[in-house]
């Protein structure tokens, strides 16, 4: 597996190159009269350079998350009511209340899941956006590497809000023993989700861009 | 437009590669950043139809049969994989139950009838209007099927409750499983880059 060219690293861009998003075919960059948008000559699919207005969408993507976040963590997540007794639980609760009962295997997998996780998100999605909003040369390939890691861990967040559906479905024999969903699991689902989508708008190729805008310079 | 088919640029930072032919079992990185880039793959289609199938077929026993039973004082609960979805509903959170409804059953039905599709109508020489945008959608629909997930979050379930009743582990349980297995090598053996190369 080589470059091209050994001493000089070439990319898409500077070969005036796109690759579709779709399909990977690498097709040759033209100009385009306003109001017209090139298509994938092989999969039909819109063609951008890079993903469309990557960093403001993630932005607004984890801002909106952040504000999710609060309410996911202060709001009861689920009520557990037992012998016509109701105990609501907020995620950090019944962390700590599976750490009480000796639980410490499953405390630790929710407290990773459903704590680190979300956190980890937000605040390394951020901080790779600040590094390429602010031109950072710092590691681009531990950046990247740090990126790929976000994307593949962040599915891992929405175990409670199984967790949850499970009890739900499994414990309601009326007074006696029953489980139902809260706000805070609502919201928490929420942040899941938008964080998501903030690690699929992101485009780690702007972290290069800012790079190879340097080298060139 | 003028393309280059036998070059490949890292979707993560963009470097330039001509592809090569790799050993099976290789995998091509990105030089510059690390991402992998595409592996050698044998017989798709053949591959993924076969897997496809076992996936359909476990997804039905996984939707048909009981997930988990639960005993309390002689009260019995049986819960299927859906019925998460529909208490939900009735407890008032329709996002809820749509999120768990789209990354637990829809995503990967959804994969399944396009895998079955796609496969189908290539290994027959057929390319209906409508195969290009399916494989593209297939794409999307990966990060969105999350079953790994549901199955660690019913284990969870299952030690958060052991102490206070009798859980039984029904047959939906075994057969939803086996789908996460099947239905992951269909989607690893669905290799997109062959798939293109044979629709163009």
């Amino acid at each position: 597996m080589t470059p091209p060219d050994k001493s000089v690293a070439l990319t898409a861009t500077d070969a005036g190159l796109v690759t579709c998003h779709d399909c990977r075919l690498t097709a040759r960059r033209r100009t385009i009269p306003r109001g017209y948008a090139a298509h994938c000559p092989r999969c039909d699919a819109l063609l951008h350079a890079r993903r469309t207005n990557s960093l403001s969408r993630t932005w607004a993507l984890l801002i909106a998350a952040a504000i999710c976040y609060v309410p996911a963590n202060t709001l009861p997540v689920s009520t557990f009511t037992w012998l016509g007794r109701g105990n609501p639980d907020t995620i950090i609760s019944s962390v700590k209340a599976l750490f009480a009962d000796g639980d410490a295997p499953i405390a630790l997998l929710l407290f990773f899941a459903s704590i680190c996780v979300p956190v980890m998100k937000l605040v390394l999605l951020s901080w790779l956006a600040a590094t390429v909003h602010f031109r950072s040369l710092w590691r681009p390939r531990d950046r990247t590497v740090i990126f790929r890691l976000v994307e593949v861990i962040g599915r891992w967040s929405m175990l409670d809000v199984f967790v949850i559906s499970i009890l739900v479905a499994l414990v309601k024999l009326g007074a006696m023993a029953k489980v139902e969903a809260g706000p805070g699991a609502v919201a928490f689902c929420a942040v899941v989700v938008l964080t998501m989508f903030a690690a699929r708008t992101f485009d780690p190729r702007l972290i290069w861009d800012v790079v190879d805008q340097e080298n060139s310079a | 437009m003028v393309t280059s088919p036998d070059l490949i640029a890292c979707l993560d930072c963009d470097l330039l590669h001509r592809s090569v032919v790799l050993p099976s079992g290789g995998v091509a990185r990105c030089q510059r950043c690390g991402a992998p880039l595409y592996r050698p793959s044998k017989d798709v289609l053949e591959r993924s139809l076969a897997l496809a199938c076992a996936s359909a077929i476990l997804f039905l026993v996984a939707n048909a049969f009981p997930f988990l039973d639960f005993e309390v004082g002689g009260q019995v609960q049986t819960c299927h994989l859906l019925t998460g979805v529909t208490t939900l509903m009735e407890q008032g959170f329709p996002f809820l139950a749509f999120t768990v409804l789209l990354t637990s059953l829809l995503a990967p039905a959804a994969m399944i009838t396009s895998l079955l599709l796609v496969s189908g109508l290539l290994l027959t020489h057929r390319r209906p209007s409508f195969l290009k945008p399916l494989v593209r959608f297939l794409d999307r629909l990966k990060p969105w099927s999350m079953m790994e997930v549901y199955l660690l979050g019913a284990i969870v379930s299952v030690v958060k409750l052991m102490s206070m009743a009798d859980i039984r582990v029904g047959l939906g349980s075994w057969a939803f499983v086996g789908l996460i297995l099947t239905l992951t090598a269909a989607v690893a053996a669905f290799d997109p880059a062959a798939v293109w190369d044979e629709l163009s």
